[in-house]
């Protein structure tokens, strides 16, 4: 199977996964009258149009490279109101600044990276400030969620600048050390989000709090948006995949704490 | 060849009249619907300099480029109704829907002398499917703005997330509706499909008391 049809099968399997949240969410919705959960929905729905928008281009349009269009807003709006919808958990009160702006430092360097990939200055640029903000949300609210103890942060971090480091260093070396700096790239990449997941899914199986669970499920969530930004072929797919779980994790912790 | 300011002159001198006398919320909604009016005219001047400018197709920049200038233009005067008039949250809707009905009627009166209204099916798709796209895509981002404001959200990224969903909404219709064939259908049967969806939830959110 072509890496094309697989990452359609993969959005058809994530146009489900959101279905089957939707509906979750909209229960949710029925039941506590909770504005947070409103925007949960909303973001949901955000989410499956530009999936659905996706599908339709590419069954529309196969041979045509998608220029700037409506879908770049989609994907804004449902990071963004995502964020809103956990922001309404997680109030901005200072505390956890500081990892913030790492992580915000981390998504600029991601976009740069972006930019050197697909020359799209116009889209990537656009899509930066959405980035931005989107990590410096799951940051604060890992830090108030206490999800991460000192030394996972030093180890996320450590990842996460290596991550950064053999992508830029990928640019600069010779063809052969390129595709095993590719590799080590997506290892590392894959290896902490399979942490995450883990930890996400534990958490919500060992009955932590329900902030706890929230805050990692969402962490785990914006890795997996980071590595299917930076990943090809059927690393994307697996990428995709990823995403499904961790977006069901979040969408089950935001459950438990608004109906705590 | 259609004189589009001619018929928004036509159009708004009534209307301008009209919300002499008016009071409260009809007053309300017939300048939301008047401005739509006019934010529909002067999308209509941006994408075409827009679709000069990128060298784009018709096709393409009605695909591509006119759902993104169409919403920006009908967000700006919510945005100011917003943080001008602070309205209740009945206000927000009334404007909402006065400035996406607005919006549908001019671009319908603009198509209608363009291409004729000899066709009932023509004439169906463009009162059922385009006039109530414009119409769930406000109250979208109107029930957005309600929402970020009722969580005290309303802060730049829950106003920008309610605008894109408008967009990719928007979007979206017009991307099914390019191609003929069944896409089109579906595309055509979308707007409607999501008022019913809205409706529902619209309703019981009222009933419990999150809106109005």
């Amino acid at each position: 199977m072509t890496t094309e049809r697989l990452s359609i099968a993969a959005f058809l399997i994530l146009i489900a996964v959101i279905s089957i949240l939707l509906i979750r969410t909209a229960r949710l919705v029925a039941k506590s009258g909770d504005s947070g959960a409103v925007l949960l929905l909303f973001a949901l729905i955000s989410l499956l149009v530009n999936d659905l928008y996706w599908i339709a281009y590419e069954a529309l349009r196969p041979d045509v490279r998608m220029p700037f269009a409506a879908n770049e807003f989609g994907e804004a709006a449902f990071y963004l109101l995502f964020c809103s919808a956990v922001s309404a958990v997680f109030r901005d009160r200072g505390e956890g600044r500081t990892e913030g702006i790492w992580a915000a430092v981390f998504a600029l360097a991601s976009v740069g990276l972006w930019i050197a990939w697909s020359g799209e200055w116009v889209q990537d640029l656009m899509a930066a400030p959405v980035h931005v903000y989107y990590l410096y949300v799951t940051a604060v609210s890992l830090r108030q969620g206490d999800a991460l103890a000192p030394r996972e942060w030093r180890l996320w971090g450590g990842a996460a600048a290596a991550l950064i480091a053999m992508q830029t260093a990928i640019f600069f070396v010779p063809g052969g050390l390129k595709s095993s700096l590719d590799l080590a790239c997506y290892l590392l990449m894959f290896s902490v989000q399979a942490v995450l997941i883990f930890k996400a899914v534990r958490a919500i199986g060992s009955g932590m709090p329900a902030k706890t669970q929230l805050a990692l499920s969402f962490g785990a969530m914006a890795w997996s948006v980071s590595v299917v930004y930076m990943s090809a072929g059927y690393w994307y797919v697996a990428g995709l995949l990823y995403e499904a779980v961790s977006m069901s994790a979040v969408q089950i912790s935001y459950e438990r704490e608004i109906l705590r | 060849m259609i004189y589009a300011e001619n018929i928004f002159i036509c159009i708004a001198v009534p209307l301008l009249i009209s919300i002499l006398f008016a009071e409260g919320s009809a007053r309300g909604f017939i300048a939301s619907f008047l401005t739509g009016t006019a934010v529909c005219l002067l999308s209509a001047y941006i994408s075409g300099f827009l679709q000069i400018v990128s060298g784009m197709s018709v096709g393409d920049t009605a695909v591509f480029l006119s759902p993104v200038v169409e919403e920006i233009m009908k967000f700006l005067p919510m945005l100011f109704v917003l943080f001008i008039f602070m309205p209740e949250d009945s206000g927000l809707f009334i404007a909402a829907i006065g400035i996406g009905a607005g919006f549908a009627t001019f671009e319908n009166c603009c198509y209608l002398l363009s291409s004729g209204a000899a066709s009932l099916r023509y004439m169906l798709i463009r009162g059922l499917a385009v006039g109530v796209m414009h119409i769930i895509s406000m109250l979208t981002l109107a029930l957005g703005l309600v929402l970020v404001r009722r969580v005290r959200l309303l802060s730049l990224p829950g106003i920008a997330g309610a605008f894109s969903l408008s967009v990719i909404f928007h979007g979206l219709y017009n991307l099914l509706v390019s191609e003929p064939g069944i896409s089109s259908a579906i595309g055509y049967i979308l707007p409607l499909a999501t008022a019913a969806l809205l409706y529902f939830p619209y309703r019981s959110l009222r009933r419990t008391g999150v809106l109005f």
